[in-house]
């Protein structure tokens, strides 16, 4: 299970990736998408969108499941992955690149101690 | 996030039957399965392989090169004697002295009221002996419509605890088993079936399945069971490969060639027209037959509903059980209401998935007569929305035929 050491994560199964002026990339793990099994739907917020942390921004639909993704952080939804219309399967085969589901922008850059490290997110995913 | 459904795994497979944990039937491949990682799920009262890894790229296989099947949990019954033609004929709908030697048949067994007890494949082996091959959830159903001889001179044995089912699937199907068969694989028909060994273990090929793609199932005993499994076959790294393939990739497989699952389309709530299987009954053979007056009455009407086939806009899957609605639009302002209470509803799904193959929400349902059309557009609700979606025609995938 690959848990890249650039990223940021929840005890959720989300990852995020710090940008530019604090934009924040969202996507969902590798041992989440495993979890889930073949993913065959994604529902994408809407570009525009304000979100608080924890609102739901995507529902990801697997052949047996169907899971809500949670926004970790708070602010405005600015790009979508629309990618996964088409090809929902990216985030089965390539979760933390073209897997993503949406980019957010916030006030503030995002606080690291608020989310778990690398090491912390192998950790309980192997509880 | 957070997982808020796990849907029922065996509904989709049309399964109702719960067992207690030490009770399932045992597939003489279990331990096949379990060596190749198989994720093993209750089915009808056996243990059997959901999928191995990826049930798209099964699905794929099967569509692309070729894969493997075990269907041991499915029912052989056998009937012979010198009146095993007309015996049969008074049991299922079509004309089943009419099978050649050596042919088969997909046919229904029906209730007395014209409902659907049973779709099943009946193979002529002999003159007088039928090999009948039966859905897992009805192998006691059937086993009991076939306990009484009605004056006949037959005997109907139940036969599935001998024998073990393995289906090879695929467009490569035919050049691998024809590199196994002692002898050389016979030029088959679609819907034959033939006497054969493979590395001199006696077997039955047929040329059938459920897939929608060329392939063959193959009877065994289930001593010899594991030895079939392992010569057909081969790792990955070859052109020839096959891959393993679950009961998930089967009912995807299915559903793209609009087949029909009993226990989803077909059940003792329908009758063969509105399930689209009419053709299967012949009300011009010889013998009377179990339902007979009640179908017979019922195959000048046009039905009050109907199993069509449907496509969703957005993608998103509509699964079995969700409602469809009419396409009228809600009062501006009003929720949409719960499932029991839209006066809209017209009918309700009995499959539904993405199409690995299609890349499209497909899906089966019953609808009111009205609202059967192709074209026509409906609504389906899943959860607390409304998908927008249309009647297409069935099937939605038909293979290229060389």
């Amino acid at each position: 299970m690959s848990v890249p050491s650039n990223l940021h994560y929840t005890k959720d199964h989300e990852w995020l990736l710090p940008e530019d002026a604090n934009r924040t990339r969202v996507g969902i793990t590798d041992f989440a998408q495993k979890a889930l099994g073949d993913i065959v739907f994604v529902e994408l917020p809407a570009v525009g969108s304000d979100v608080a942390a924890g609102d739901v921004i995507a529902e990801v639909e697997s052949t047996k499941s169907v899971s809500e993704v949670y926004s970790p952080v708070s602010g405005k939804v600015v790009e979508v992955n629309e990618g996964l219309t088409a090809a929902p399967e990216s985030i089965n085969t390539d979760p933390y690149d073209k897997g993503w589901i949406c980019v957010i922008e916030s006030d503030a850059a995002i606080d690291p101690a608020e989310f778990l490290s690398p090491t912390d997110y192998s950790s309980i995913t192997q509880n | 996030m957070g997982l808020f459904i796990i849907l029922n795994q065996h509904t989709s497979l049309g399964e109702h039957i719960k067992v207690i944990e030490n009770g399932y039937m045992h597939s003489p491949l279990e331990s096949f399965h379990i060596a190749h990682h198989a994720k093993m799920v209750p089915f009808a009262g056996w243990l059997m392989p959901l999928s191995y890894e990826s049930e798209r790229t099964e699905h794929t296989a099967v569509r692309s090169k070729a894969a493997l099947f075990d269907l041991s949990h499915m029912g052989e019954i056998v009937v012979e004697g010198k009146e095993a033609s007309s015996y049969l004929n008074y049991h299922l709908v079509s004309d089943i002295g009419s099978i050649e030697v050596g042919r088969a048949k997909y046919t229904l067994c029906c209730e007395p009221d014209g409902s659907v007890l049973e779709d099943l494949i009946v193979y002529r082996i002999e003159d007088n002996a039928y090999l009948l091959i039966v859905n897992a959830s009805n192998t006691h159903v059937m086993a009991e419509r076939f306990s009484g001889q009605h004056g006949f001179d037959v005997v109907a044995e139940n036969v599935s605890q001998k024998y073990a089912l393995i289906a090879l699937q695929g467009p490569l199907a035919l050049k691998i088993l024809g590199t196994l068969t002692d002898e050389a694989l016979p030029d088959m028909k679609y819907y034959s079936i033939v006497q054969i060994n493979i590395r001199g273990i006696q077997c039955y090929i047929a040329r059938t399945g459920y897939t929608g793609e060329d392939g063959f199932e193959i009877l065994c005993t289930v001593e010899s069971a594991e030895t079939i499994a392992e010569l057909l076959y081969s790792p990955y790294g070859n052109e020839e490969s096959v891959m393993l393939a679950g009961l998930a990739a089967r009912d995807s497989l299915r559903l793209e060639a609009g087949m029909a699952l009993y226990g989803n389309e077909l059940s003792r709530e329908v009758n063969p027209f509105e399930a689209g299987l009419g053709r299967l009954v012949a009300f011009s053979k010889p013998e009377t037959f179990v339902g007979k007056d009640a179908l017979y009455a019922l195959k000048d009407s046009e039905p009050e509903k109907s199993l069509v086939g449907f496509e969703v806009d957005s993608g998103r899957p509509a699964r079995h059980g969700y409602v469809v609605l009419s396409p009228d639009s809600l009062p501006a302002g009003d929720s949409i209401p719960k499932d029991d209470e839209d006066p809209r509803t017209v009918g309700v799904v009995t499959s539904g998935a993405v199409s690995p193959t299609l890349h499209k929400s497909i899906g089966m349902a019953y609808i009111q007569k009205d609202f059967c059309s192709e074209g026509q557009r409906i609504f389906i609700k899943v959860r607390d929305k409304q998908e927008s979606a249309k009647i297409v025609k069935l099937p939605f995938y038909t293979r290229k035929r060389v």
